[in-house]
């Protein structure tokens, strides 16, 4: 192998490696969630992942609900059964999740690795260990946590608006008969079903999270590296969005 | 008998050598460096973020090689280190209450007591209510930022006190409020260790530091090549 291509294997191999070491060390040291203001990062980061993003959120599930719905019924013609069945498996369990985590993935996974990549280069991550404030459990803890909570909830809050008002916009423009079609729609979820996905965006999370945290940590402390940091989350939390959302799917075949 | 705080004994770095100290509760020492990165490495290897090469070092009795990282940590709870080293995406409060909270060394009620009696000493003390205490670090001045980060030990209340490059480059009234409330946090607490950190030769008649009447000063030699 030339050693351009052991280079670039090498870096993968490593950012895997600090990935994945950032979120067992993240889920080993939830007990940080004790001190006070660990506590208050984490509520922050629930605030700007997932309270921020309602707006954008709710705009983009309203748009993709209106649009599916309409593209669903010219496609499939007014049977509610097979109507229904497509918004499920496609549009709620694939695209709705996935969707919603390349917006959370824009907006924080960028956020937070040009966050932590600026605190690399002011020295501040050496200023908190020379306070004896442990990085991992200050910084990576209450925004890994923070995520996996905001994430699914934000989730399913987009879920909720592309079922519940996607159809209900698309009746303005096309003909649906809304109540068999809500009552089809929800008699169809299955308690598995739901847990699967809770299961799946909460991973969606972590892998944003994880991600960002370590582009933003794994950067050279130089000011340059900066929006570099943020690049890299985006672009490599997206492969990994991706291969989530694989595995996933072939978990459920 | 008087306990010893922190001790170097024949330490060697990439960046200093023949470091050898010995930093008793109550007293104050002065290391004297060349530049900058010297500064940084002697506070990197006191305080077990990097090893020496050759040498021990003790801190708060301890050998702080020896321990695991997690106890180190803990053992530099009781550490106070001041001249910087704010977090930017705090505002200066919740900097200057971070310590003590996050080592649940201090109720919230200690806390803001504490952070209120130190703000008492500043002849500035409204300015600092009003506006400072509420912006971010980065709209502060150099000596806002040392004074802060001074204030968020008094807060803390160490056993021993880092001082990095605190006095270091200023002069005037800046310089007399910083060592005013160094002196302060001495008298409020007779065992306090403090150790500064300053660059610049003590052969250079630097008025500063002969003000401070500490107990010893040393000065950290470049490493031979």
């Amino acid at each position: 192998m030339r050693p351009a291509q052991t280079h670039v294997l090498g870096s993968i191999i490593s950012f895997f490696q600090l990935t994945a070491g950032i979120l067992v060390h993240a889920l080993t040291h939830l007990d940080a969630l004790r001190r006070r203001p660990v506590m208050e990062v984490m509520f922050k980061q629930i605030y700007f992942t997932g309270i921020q993003a309602l707006l954008p959120a709710s705009f983009a599930a309203l748009a993709i609900g209106l649009t599916m719905e309409t593209q669903l019924r010219a496609l499939l013609g007014s049977g509610i059964e097979l109507n229904v069945k497509m918004l499920k498996l496609v549009v709620l369990r694939e695209f709705a999740p996935l969707f919603t985590a390349f917006i959370v993935l824009g907006r924080s996974g960028a956020a937070i690795a040009s966050e932590l990549a600026a605190m690399k280069v002011q020295g501040e991550i050496r200023g908190l260990y020379l306070m004896g404030i442990d990085p991992g459990e200050y910084l990576l803890v209450p925004r890994v946590v923070g995520c996996a909570v905001a994430v699914p909830v934000l989730i399913f809050y987009f879920q909720a608006i592309v079922a519940g008002m996607g159809p209900a916009l698309a009746s303005m423009i096309v003909e649906i008969d809304l109540g068999p079609y809500y009552q089809a729609l929800f008699s169809s979820f299955t308690v598995q079903e739901l847990l699967l996905s809770v299961t799946k965006n909460t991973c969606f999370g972590l892998v944003i999270a994880a991600t960002a945290c370590s582009s933003g940590i794994y950067v050279p402390p130089s000011r340059i590296w900066i929006p570099q940091a943020a690049e890299l989350a985006v672009m490599r939390g997206f492969i990994l969005l991706l291969t989530t959302d694989v595995l996933f799917a072939l978990l459920t075949l | 008998m008087t306990e010893t705080l922190a001790s170097m004994s024949r330490v060697r770095t990439s960046a200093f050598q023949g470091a050898e100290l010995r930093l008793e509760a109550g007293s104050l020492g002065v290391v004297t460096v060349t530049s900058m990165e010297q500064g940084r490495a002697f506070v990197d290897t006191l305080t077990g973020l990097a090893p020496p090469e050759e040498g021990e070092v003790r801190l708060l009795g301890q050998s702080i090689y020896d321990w695991p990282e997690s106890r180190r940590l803990a053992l530099l709870a009781e550490v106070g280190h001041a001249g910087g080293g704010l977090v930017s995406n705090l505002k200066v409060w919740e900097n200057l209450c971070l310590p003590a909270l996050f080592h649940q060394s201090a109720t919230p009620d200690e806390v803001e007591q504490r952070l209120s009696e130190a703000l008492n000493r500043l002849p500035n003390q409204d300015e600092w209510m009003q506006k400072r205490l509420f912006a971010l670090p980065d709209t502060l001045s150099s000596y806002a930022v040392r004074m802060s980060s001074l204030i968020r030990c008094a807060v803390l209340r160490p056993r021993l006190l880092v001082t990095e490059f605190l006095l270091d480059d200023l002069d005037g009234e800046a310089l007399e409020r910083l060592l005013a409330m160094l002196e302060w946090m001495r008298v409020q607490q007779p065992k306090l260790a403090v150790l500064l950190v300053h660059r610049g030769a003590i052969e250079s008649g630097d008025s500063t530091l002969p003000r401070l009447r500490p107990d010893w000063m040393i000065h950290l030699e470049d490493p031979t090549p």
